[in-house]
C-alpha cells in the first residue's frame, strides 16, 4: 500500500474531525459526542507523524521531502530529526501538539461541560486551520516527480543532538499557547471568566511557559556552542519571534494568579491570553515568511506567509468580536490599593510587555523603514541593551518588593523593612567588589546589587516555614523561579563586563596570548567522520612548560550539501568558560583563531533550568481554591 | 573547500604574522576593534556582522577598521567612513536621527502611557 496516500487519509480524518468538533462553536450545537470528536484528530495526527518519521529512517526516496532533507548516510538520529527539520514536517509537528493539547484537555475534570465543549471546538477550529494549510500548500507526503536515488542532505549546522529536540521542545510552548486562547473564547462564550477559570488555565498556561523557557534555553546554548560566534543571543529576527510570546506570557500567568486570588483583571488576562497566542502566530509568520533577515532562512515562502497571516487575522476577528461583546461585563468592581502585591505585579506587567514593544518594534523597524522609506535600516544589539536597560531596572524593583508586599493593601515602611537588610548587604557585596576589580560602572553596580537583593530576597521567601517548620510550598516555585531569572541578568551583566576575546591569525607553533593565559598552536590533522571531512587542530593553554589544557577546534567539510562548519572547543568550569573557534578565511593561508574567556556563562543556563524547575514546582504546589 | 589545500598551507606555509596589522594593536585597540567588528554588518551575508562572517569583504572590512584604528582615528571619525562608503545600513545601531525617533522614544512613550493608564485604573477602582 501505498504509505503517502496513508499519511493523506490520516491527515483527511484529522481535517474532518476537527471541523466536526468546532461545530460545537455555534449557538445550536449538534448533539455529538465532543470526545471522540476532540481526541481523534490526535490519535490520526499521531501516526501521521510516525509515518513521516518512518519514511525518513526508511530513507525513501519517492517522497520530495525525504530527497530535500535526507540523504541515506545521515547518522539515524538526523534521519528522524530530518523529519521535522524542514517547513512541511515542522507543521505536521504543531499540527500534533495543537491536538496533543485538546487530547489532554478532554481528560480534565472540569465539571463545565459547556465550557469544555467550546474549549475544545475552538481549539479544533485552529486545527482545522492548519490542518487544510498543510494539505493544500505544504502536503509532507507529496511524492516525487522523477526517480530519485539519493537525498539531498540536511544543513550539517543543524546535524546537532540539541538542535534535533529544541523543535518539539519550543513547539510546545508556542502551541501550548493555543489552549489558552481556546480557554478565553471558552470563557467568553459561556460567561465563565473568574477565579475558577483561573484555577483550570493556571497548569496549562505554566505548561507552555516551561516548554518554552527551556525552548528557548536550549536554543541558546546551541547557538552558544555551534555557531562558534562566542554569543549566546544575538537579537536574531527568531530569537525575537521566540521571546516575544514568552514575555506576553509571563505576564499572563502572573494575572492569572491574581485572577485566582483576588477574582479581578478578568478582561485584562483575556487581552493577554489573545495577545500571547498571537504572538506565537506572529513570531511562526516572521520565521516562515522570510519577509525578515535572518541566520534561521529555513523554508520560507512568502505564500505561506500569507496563509499564517490570514489565519492570524481570522483568529484576532473572532477573538474581538467576542472581546467586543464580552469584555465589559467581565470586570469585578473591587477595590485595589496602589501599594499592594496585586499592583505590583500590574507594574511588572506593563513593564514585562514594554519589553515586549521594545522587541516587537525593533524586529519589525527595519521592515518598516525598507517599506515605507525605501531604505535600509540595521537595528542590532546595542539597540536592545540601551533601551532595555532602564525597563529592566524596574523590572527587578517591583520583583523585590512585590513578593514582599501584601495583597489588598499594605503599608510602604512594611516593604522597606522587610527587603532593606538585603538590599544594603547586597550593595556592600557589589560595592566592595568594584573597588577591589575597579571597573564597574553605575549601571552595572545598580543592575549587580538588585540581582543579588533579587536573589537573596527570593531565598529568603523560599525558605519561609509555617508553624509546622515545614517549607510553604506553593512559594517554593516562585522563589526558584525569581532567583533564576535574579541569577540570569546577574551572568548576563557579569559576562557582559569581564568577558575578553581575541582573535587571531595564526599558524602551527604561534603562540596567542589572551588576558596573561598563554595558548600554543600545536598542531593540525585531517579527520574523517561519518559524512564529513575534518580538521582538527590542538592548542595547548600552557603555564611555562606545563599543559593546562588541551583545546581541539574542529573544521568539518561536509559533502551533503556541501558546507564547512566550525566545531567550538570549550573548557568550562564552574566559573568561567574558555571557548576557543577556528576558521578559515577565504583566500587566506592561517587560519583566524577566535578565543574567548566568559565568566558566568554556566550560570546562565543554570538559571534557565532553575526557572523551569520554579515553573514545574509551581504546577505541583498550586493552592487549590476551596469548594 | 579542499581539506588537504588546507591543512597543506597551515602547516607548511611559513609565518608571515608581520603582514598582519592586528599583530600590532594594543589590547586597547584590539577591544576597540572587536566592538568596531560587532556593530560593522556583513552586507554580503545574513543578518550577519563582519565579526561573525568570513566573507572575503567582512576580511577586507576588518583590515580596513585594523589599519584606521593604527593610523589614529577614532570610532566615530571610521564610523562616518564606513556610512560615506556603504550606507546607514553597514551600521547595527541606528543613529538617534529624526527619522529613527519612533524606534528610540517609542518605548519611552510606550511605558509612560501604560504607567498613566494603571495608576488611573487603580485610582477609579477605588473611587
Amino acid at each position: 500500500m501505498n504509505l503517502g496516500n496513508v499519511g493523506n487519509i490520516l491527515m483527511l480524518v484529522c481535517l474532518l474531525a476537527s471541523l466536526i468538533q468546532s461545530t460545537q462553536l455555534l449557538p445550536k450545537k449538534i448533539d455529538i459526542d465532543y470526545k471522540i470528536f476532540s481526541r481523534l484528530p490526535f490519535y490520526s495526527s499521531l501516526l501521521a507523524f510516525i509515518l513521516l518519521i518512518y519514511i525518513f529512517v526508511d530513507s525513501n526516496f519517492n517522497y520530495q521531502l525525504v530527497v530535500n532533507n535526507s540523504h541515506s548516510e545521515k547518522p539515524l538520529i538526523y534521519k528522524i530529526a530530518g523529519a521535522w527539520g524542514n517547513h512541511e514536517g515542522s507543521l505536521l509537528l504543531w499540527i500534533l501538539v495543537l491536538t496533543i493539547f485538546n487530547f489532554m484537555f478532554s481528560y480534565s475534570k472540569i465539571e463545565h461541560t459547556d465550557f469544555k465543549k467550546n474549549v475544545t471546538a475552538f481549539q479544533s477550529l485552529m486545527i482545522f486551520g492548519f490542518t487544510l494549510f498543510l494539505l493544500l500548500t505544504s502536503n509532507p507526503f507529496t511524492p516525487t516527480e522523477t526517480f530519485v536515488s539519493e537525498g539531498l542532505g540536511l544543513n550539517p549546522v543543524l546535524q546537532d543532538l540539541l538542535l534535533a529536540i529544541h523543535p518539539p521542545i519550543l513547539y510546545v510552548g508556542y502551541v501550548g499557547y493555543s489552549l489558552v486562547l481556546s480557554f478565553a473564547i471558552g470563557g467568553m462564550i459561556t460567561n465563565k471568566v473568574d477565579k475558577e477559570w483561573a484555577e483550570w488555565l493556571h497548569p496549562w498556561v505554566l505548561t507552555a511557559w516551561i516548554f518554552l523557557t527551556l525552548g528557548i534555553g536550549l536554543g541558546s546554548f546551541w547557538a552558544y556552542y555551534e555557531l562558534g560566534w562566542g554569543g549566546y543571543w544575538f537579537w536574531d529576527p527568531v530569537e525575537n519571534a521566540s521571546l516575544m510570546p514568552w514575555l506576553a506570557g509571563t505576564a499572563l500567568f502572573h494575572c492569572v494568579i491574581i485572577l485566582k486570588k483576588k477574582n479581578i483583571l478578568q478582561s485584562w488576562t483575556i487581552l493577554l491570553s489573545i495577545l500571547t497566542f498571537s504572538l506565537s502566530l506572529i513570531g511562526t509568520f516572521l520565521v516562515r515568511s522570510g519577509i525578515l533577515n535572518s541566520v534561521h532562512t529555513f523554508a520560507s515562502d512568502p505564500a505561506r506567509g500569507l496563509f499564517i497571516l490570514i489565519f492570524l487575522a481570522i483568529i484576532l476577528i473572532i477573538s474581538f468580536t467576542l472581546y467586543a461583546f464580552k469584555g465589559p461585563l467581565l470586570d469585578n468592581k473591587s477595590e485595589m490599593s496602589l501599594v499592594s502585591k496585586e499592583s505590583s505585579i500590574l507594574a511588572n506587567n506593563w513593564l514585562l510587555l514594554s519589553t515586549l514593544f521594545v522587541v516587537f518594534l525593533g524586529t519589525l523597524y527595519p521592515l518598516g523603514t525598507d517599506l515605507f522609506l525605501q531604505k535600509s535600516t540595521s537595528v542590532g544589539p546595542n539597540y536592545y541593551i540601551l533601551s532595555l536597560l532602564p525597563i529592566t531596572v524596574l523590572l527587578l524593583f517591583f520583583m523585590i518588593i512585590g513578593p514582599n508586599a501584601k495583597w489588598q493593601s499594605d503599608k510602604i515602611s512594611n516593604i522597606i523593612l522587610s527587603t532593606n537588610k538585603l538590599f544594603i548587604l547586597s550593595l556592600a557585596i557589589i560595592f566592595g567588589f568594584s573597588i577591589y576589580f575597579d571597573e564597574l560602572h553605575l549601571t552595572q553596580i545598580t543592575l549587580l546589587t538588585l540581582c543579588l537583593t533579587l536573589i537573596l530576597v527570593s531565598i529568603k521567601d523560599g525558605l519561609r516555614v509555617n508553624h509546622n517548620y515545614t517549607i510553604i510550598k506553593p512559594s517554593l516555585g516562585k522563589s526558584l523561579a525569581h532567583i533564576g531569572f535574579g541569577l540570569l541578568i546577574l551572568s548576563v551583566v557579569a559576562n557582559a563586563t569581564f568577558a575578553q576575546e581575541k582573535i587571531f591569525q595564526a599558524k602551527v607553533n604561534d603562540i596567542l596570548i589572551l588576558d596573561d593565559q598563554k595558548f600554543r598552536f600545536d598542531s593540525v590533522e585531517q579527520n574523517k567522520g561519518k559524512n564529513y571531512n575534518s580538521i582538527i587542530a590542538t592548542f595547548h593553554l600552557m603555564d611555562n612548560k606545563t599543559i593546562l589544557e588541551t583545546f581541539k577546534p574542529e573544521i568539518r567539510v561536509y559533502s551533503n550539501p556541501p558546507t564547512v562548519t566550525s566545531e567550538t572547543s570549550i573548557i568550562r568550569k564552574f566559573l568561567t568558560d574558555i571557548y576557543v573557534v577556528m576558521n578559515i578565511p577565504e583566500n587566506s593561508d592561517f587560519v583566524n583563531v577566535r578565543i574567548h574567556i566568559k565568566p558566568l556563562i554556566s550560570f546562565i543556563w543554570l538559571s534557565i533550568i532553575l526557572m523551569v524547575i520554579g515553573g514545574m514546582s509551581a504546577i505541583v504546589f498550586r493552592v487549590k481554591l476551596k469548594k | 573547500m579542499k581539506v588537504k589545500y588546507i591543512v597543506f598551507f597551515i602547516i607548511f606555509t611559513m609565518s608571515s604574522s608581520t603582514s598582519f596589522a592586528n599583530m600590532k594593536m594594543t589590547s586597547e585597540q584590539n577591544d576597540r576593534a572587536i566592538e568596531l567588528y560587532k556593530e560593522t554588518r556583513c552586507l554580503v551575508c545574513q543578518s550577519q556582522t563582519i565579526y561573525d562572517s568570513n566573507s572575503e569583504l567582512a576580511t577586507d572590512l576588518k583590515l580596513f577598521i585594523q589599519e584606521e584604528i593604527i593610523s589614529g582615528k577614532s570610532d566615530d571619525e571610521i564610523k562616518t567612513q564606513l556610512i560615506n562608503n556603504y550606507g546607514e545600513w553597514i551600521l547595527m545601531t541606528p543613529a538617534l536621527s529624526k527619522a529613527n525617533y519612533i524606534l528610540w522614544f517609542g518605548p519611552v512613550i510606550f511605558l509612560v502611557f501604560g504607567i498613566i493608564l494603571m495608576y488611573k485604573y487603580i485610582i477609579r477602582k477605588n473611587n
